[in-house]
């Protein structure tokens, strides 16, 4: 029985079906997480449309979690294609952690107020500088060649790698999202730029995809059908990695501008 | 490998038909040789690919000293046409042999590699046939020094071919 999708090199790729019981194990958990704190505010003063919304996000990164980590996508990505595993970054590293956070009103975020420790951690660790920082550090890490070939052989590694995307994510997304802690110094141009840099910066793994002459990932290298080229292959997941990256950037600009506009249209004029 | 292997005297057919005698046909290249068949879901398909990349990365005149052959070692499934077009998905300069399986065999023996074992397919799927997983290299002077197990990344090939066209010649 397999918990979660891992490298298994030499393997022929296979259809037939095979359960990943930990990727729905950790699905449910984060289904029973959400209802419980939603059980425990009160969200009424938020419009009705708004809180769909929020459920809809919910249920986006519920799906986008499952799809990418379960049969068939999660196999495939963890020991045949790098450019699955490219898409599997975006989801669970990027997307997921934005409707995540997004799905929980407000007054989720107030009960972390309680805790002063806490909130000075949170805004240590979730200041634009440091989220920006440890987010791109992770990432870079996350898709090192000897990390990758390292952790994703075993069901325990290729976890911590999707896990450490996920926190990642979360952390990138937490300054721009999260009302607590309060950043009234982080201005919507600010919060355009943050996203902006992180489009257009090249990072060490996108350039060795795409400009390394030889495959630069065993196990992708080593990988039976269906990648007839590795290298082609890796070339296709730099790409995925960047046009991908850069896309929810821009769509994050998009509505960090479009709310800026509201607010700005909203604000009385003066005299 | 500590005693070096003469290349085998083996006659096979090649896809077109003729005969191919693998000492005479090679003589002063750096030969390739792996023995797999076309049906094979893991470690054929890597080597070939492997292989593929490799040598659209080598110098010209490393190229040109260099033959890639593959022995089939499911003579009825891999026709000469099956064969071709296979071996072409990955790179047309390679060169695709068949032949009877106790010539074959005894090749291998010769080379000190397992022998061809079939197994048959359960519940109506194909048969798996096991086979040796490396790749053996023989020099210019037709002796194999070093023979390449299954995972031996694309840039060690790059690094080691002209190293092994150099030594040999």
């Amino acid at each position: 029985m397999k918990w979660w999708c891992f490298a298994q090199p030499g393997t022929a790729w296979t259809w037939q079906w095979q359960p990943l019981i930990g990727v729905w194990l950790a699905m449910v958990l984060l289904i029973w997480v959400y209802q419980r704190v939603l059980s425990r505010i009160d969200d009424s003063y938020e419009s009705s449309r708004l809180r769909k919304s929020r459920r809809a996000a919910f249920a986006l990164a519920i799906f986008l979690l499952w799809a990418s980590l379960d049969w068939p996508l999660g196999p495939l990505g963890a020991s045949y294609l790098a450019s699955v595993h490219m898409v599997q970054f975006l989801a669970v590293g990027i997307a997921a952690p934005a409707l995540l956070l997004l799905a929980l009103p407000g007054a989720a975020y107030e009960p972390l107020r309680r805790y002063p420790r806490l909130i000075k951690a949170l805004s240590d660790l979730t200041h634009p500088v440091s989220a920006f920082v440890i987010f791109n550090i992770m990432m870079t890490a996350t898709h090192w060649p000897g990390v990758v070939d390292l952790l994703m052989p075993t069901q325990l590694g290729s976890f911590v790698l999707d896990a450490a995307w996920m926190l990642g994510g979360l952390l990138f997304w937490w300054p721009l999202i999260v009302p607590v802690p309060e950043r009234p110094g982080f201005h919507s141009l600010g919060k355009i730029a943050y996203l902006a840099l992180n489009a257009f910066l090249i990072r060490p793994p996108f350039a060795m995809m795409i400009f390394s002459a030889s495959p630069i990932y065993a196990i992708y290298e080593l990988a039976p059908p269906p990648a007839r080229d590795a290298l082609n292959d890796q070339q296709l997941a730099g790409a995925v990695m960047k046009i991908g990256i850069a896309w929810i950037m821009f769509a994050g600009v998009l509505v960090i501008f479009r709310n800026w506009m509201l607010l700005e249209s909203d604000r009385p004029e003066s005299a | 490998m500590e005693v070096p292997i003469l290349k085998p005297d083996l006659v096979l057919t090649d896809t077109e038909g003729s005969f191919y005698d693998l000492r005479a046909e090679t003589d002063g290249y750096l030969s390739l040789v792996f023995f797999g068949y076309t049906n094979c879901p893991d470690v054929c398909p890597v080597h070939m690919a492997t292989l593929a990349g490799v040598f659209d990365e080598l110098a010209p005149e490393v190229r040109d000293a260099m033959k890639v052959i593959f022995v089939s070692t499911d003579p009825e499934r891999d026709t000469p046409d099956r064969l071709r077009q296979w071996l072409s998905a990955y790179h047309p300069s390679f060169l695709g042999l068949r032949g009877e399986m106790e010539t074959i065999n005894a090749a291998l023996a010769e080379m000190k590699l397992p022998g061809v074992a079939v197994v048959p397919g359960q519940h109506g799927s194909e048969p798996i046939i096991g086979h040796p997983s490396a790749v053996l290299v023989f020099g210019r002077d037709g002796l194999a020094r070093v023979r390449y197990p299954f995972g031996v990344r694309r840039a060690d090939w790059i690094n080691d071919l002209p190293l092994l066209l150099g030594e040999s010649s």
